[in-house]
């Protein structure tokens, strides 16, 4: 019995961590599947998130940076490690906390409470920018007026706009966001089924929107979510984990259980999607859709119209229901397939606006 | 009431295609204009399948299918031949009831075909990979192989899979150790599928050029297409996924063309089968060869994805495939490929050989053969002196240099878990080969003319 308990003992001894050789290790990396002690898993994983920023040069000394924060985990980890590595390698640069409140009572106004207490932890100015003011329209009246179908199309495209116009209003010259590897893949995935190939182009760029007036860029393009997670939970970050009222299942899809079942047979495989993404090479015969400028607001839009000005349009008229079921049976008439992207778009826009 | 028993025949299979239902009495009763075939408008005809909404008597449907295969045939032939000329082709079988249906397609198309008849001189190739998966019902598989091929007039050639490790009769069951270890050496289900796949097409595209054939061509339907769409994908084989999954794939190793086709592109699983209950009749049990738990491999996983995704919209597979066809791999230059899968290499891939100096200095899986092959087998050194041996006794060509292999392949290597691992001879050639041709092209570059320069 004695020596059986010795042996563990030993066992427990010679397990030290991977990387540093030193300290027991605690955790199990999901991207390496090395194991490794909690100082060590800081060390890398803020390290990653610097190399990727330099590699990609994402920013320039002087660059005024809105943080896309809705006070989940991903952004809540974002404006952490943002703060901390522009302290620890001199980015110079000036970061705003930038939140949109879509006016959702019993989500939003509770997240809300969580960047709040960020903004004073990490002592970042914060907007927070209403779709009240701009739009005059919250998510609750919305939801209302057109029921809980196909709200996600109005929240994600008010959202996106939202948060460029947020960053007009702080000076900021750029915006980062809280997408990660995962949050990537499954984008690649779902362009892949919904032939979306525009967007199958664009998913996989660590930065977009540059022909528009604000880039955006996705630091943890390659950081995987379980990572962000265990960051966020050795750290003991301050961040809310509830998911929308109105689209409960908008993270639980299809491919996001596909993708999560894909990694338990192969970890590296967020990455390997990833990496197929960047090397998709597109037959130029395909015809892209050529970006223009809206003729009522001016933002970025490949009709006359933008997508927020043309749905804003139908709710103020009354007729956003009708011409929603209209627009629905004519996708479904053209291209059955629609039924799954209704299921996918919740995905995607919750991906393409995420804060 | 009439076509009860023809519906009987058509039950539903595993993964059906919900937008071409099949024709039920109810159905019938309600809809009129589904009493009588959509094309032959003959009342006396029995209907067999709801096709894209119109009914079809069985005639009518499998001329239908014939038409639908022709084109797609067409485009496997060489366009600079003579349209009389006969082009030597491989037909890939693998007992399956797509290759089988293609195979009778072909026929009716080439042989049997009263007009228009396109001119293929068609060799049936059936690899055997029972050494590797037991489960495969060999002998039922190649019985009904050597019948089908011999009612159709096409001569039929059987490989086993061990013969990726050389043909010589005597050592057989040395080479099936070799396979299996080679195989078993990698820690996933999905590495091992996947290097089995490989070995197969390479024992393909030898057939082929033994057989003096350019082309080689698979029944695969579109759904294992869609399915490898996706799979593809998630292994990180972008780059070359549009290659991979088009009706023509053409590589070109050491000078040697060979063209991988998949005529059956545009044809879905429903369709398929109908047309082999209906023509062909029964097939042998099969059993997927891979036999793993979804949640264990990676292939079968995306399989499975694919069909739920079928079941819930019945565009989900063409969808896929409308996908990759708008993507296209970049032919970059072929004398750099992959040295395991033979898939072209990225730019990255290119530059980053082409950035070696020292080709001994490259990250290399050494193979020390002495302990696997050849300490426990006498025949290796009588088969190493042909060349057909099956490792050579020479350590220094027994190096797979990480650096030629594909990123996917790269994984794949890693997972291997045994430090002696077995792989074709052919393998290490073609690495060595890579590497020579890089160092080669460094030496003179300074020399070479670039179509841009004046």
């Amino acid at each position: 019995m004695s020596t059986a308990t010795t042996t563990t003992t030993e066992q427990q001894k010679k397990k030290l961590c991977e990387i540093c050789k030193v300290s027991r290790p605690i955790l199990k990396r999901p991207k390496t599947g090395e194991s490794i002690c909690k100082e060590c898993f800081y060390t890398v994983f803020e390290d990653e998130i610097h190399h990727t920023i330099v590699d990609n040069q994402l920013f320039k000394r002087g660059d005024k940076v809105a943080i896309g924060a809705s006070g989940g985990k991903d952004s809540t980890v974002l404006a952490e490690i943002m703060t901390k590595l522009n302290k620890k390698y001199d980015y110079g640069l000036d970061l705003f906390l930038l939140s949109i409140d879509e006016g959702i009572t019993g989500y939003r106004d509770d997240s809300l409470e969580t960047v709040k207490r960020n903004q004073e932890q990490y002592q970042i100015p914060l907007k927070i920018l209403s779709y009240k003011e701009l739009y005059n329209w919250t998510m609750d009246e919305i939801v209302k007026e057109i029921g809980l179908k196909n709200n996600c199309t109005f929240c994600g495209v008010f959202r996106r706009q939202a948060l460029d116009r947020g960053a007009i209003i702080l000076g900021a010259n750029k915006i980062v966001t809280g997408h990660n590897a995962d949050d990537i893949a499954e984008t690649v995935l779902i362009n892949l089924l919904r032939g979306d190939i525009p967007r199958l182009q664009r998913c996989v760029n660590i930065v977009t929107g540059s022909e528009g007036a604000l880039p955006r860029s996705k630091p943890f393009k390659y950081t995987y979510q379980k990572e962000i997670v265990m960051y966020a939970y050795f750290k003991k970050l301050d961040y809310f984990s509830t998911e929308c009222i109105y689209a409960p299942n908008a993270y639980r899809g299809h491919v996001r259980d596909f993708l999560k079942d894909l990694e338990a047979i192969r970890p590296s495989i967020i990455i390997d999607i990833i990496h197929s993404g960047e090397n998709f090479h597109f037959n130029e015969e395909f015809k892209m859709p050529v970006q223009g400028t809206c003729i009522q607001c001016g933002y970025i839009s490949s009709n006359q119209l933008c997508m927020a000005c043309e749905l804003l349009k139908n709710l103020n008229s009354g007729l956003a229901k009708v011409k929603l079921s209209l627009h629905n049976k004519k996708l479904k008439s053209t291209n059955p397939q629609h039924q799954l992207d209704e299921n996918n778009n919740q995905n995607n826009n919750n991906l393409e606006i995420k804060i | 009431m009439a076509n009860t028993s023809e519906l009987a025949v058509c039950g539903v299979n595993d993964h059906e295609d919900e937008g071409n239902e099949f024709m039920t009495v109810n159905k019938v009763a309600k809809k009129d204009r589904h009493k009588i075939c959509y094309k032959c408008r003959d009342i006396n005809q029995k209907l067999i399948i709801l096709f894209r909404n119109e009914a079809y008597c069985k005639t009518c449907y499998i001329d239908l299918i014939r038409k639908k295969f022709k084109p797609n045939l067409a485009k496997c032939r060489d366009a600079s031949r003579p349209s009389r000329e006969s082009e030597n082709v491989v037909i890939a079988l693998s007992g399956g009831t797509s290759s089988n249906v293609m195979l009778e397609l072909i026929y009716q198309n080439t042989t049997n075909a009263q007009k228009s008849k396109l001119f293929f001189k068609g060799n049936c190739v059936y690899i055997d990979e029972s050494s590797i998966y037991p489960n495969l019902k060999k002998d039922d598989i190649e019985v009904y192989l050597k019948k089908q091929c011999n009612l159709y007039g096409y001569p039929l050639t059987i490989i086993p899979l061990e013969n990726i490790f050389g043909d010589n009769p005597e050592n057989r069951e040395h080479r099936v150790k070799m396979l299996k270890e080679s195989v078993e050496s990698f820690s996933s289900q999905t590495s091992r599928e996947d290097i089995s796949i490989f070995y197969r097409e390479q024992l393909l595209r030898k057939c082929a050029l033994e057989l003096k054939a350019k082309r080689v061509i698979f029944g695969t339907s579109s759904v294992s297409l869609a399915t490898k769409v996706f799979s593809l994908a998630s292994k990180g084989r972008g780059f070359t996924l549009p290659n991979e999954v088009s009706i023509s794939n053409q590589t070109e190793v050491g000078g040697d063309s060979i063209i991988f086709n998949q005529p059956m592109k545009e044809f879905i699983l429903k369709e398929i089968y109908i047309y082999s209950r209906n023509v062909i009749g029964d097939l042998p049990t099969q059993f997927s060869s891979w036999n793993a738990p979804a949640k264990q491999s990676l292939n079968t996983l995306c399989e499975d994805f694919v069909h739920t995704l079928q079941d819930i919209s019945s565009q989900t597979v063409y969808t896929l495939l409308r996908s990759a066809d708008k993507l296209v791999t970049p032919t970059l230059d072929n004398n750099f490929y992959c040295s395991l899968c033979y898939c072209h290499l990225s730019t990255h891939d290119i530059n980053h050989i082409n950035s070696i100096k020292n080709v001994k200095s490259t990250n290399s899986n050494n193979n020390n053969n002495n302990n696997n092959c050849c300490s426990d087998n006498s025949s290796c050194s009588t088969t190493s002196t042909t060349n057909n041996s099956c490792c050579s006794t020479n350590n220094n060509n027994n190096q797979l240099s990480n650096d030629t292999l594909c990123y996917s392949c790269r994984i794949l290597v890693k997972e291997n878990r045994n430090p002696n691992l077995v792989l074709p001879k052919y393998i290490y050639e073609n690495s060595k080969s890579i590497l020579t041709t890089a160092q080669l092209k460094n030496e003179i570059k300074d020399f070479l003319l670039d179509d841009n320069d004046d």
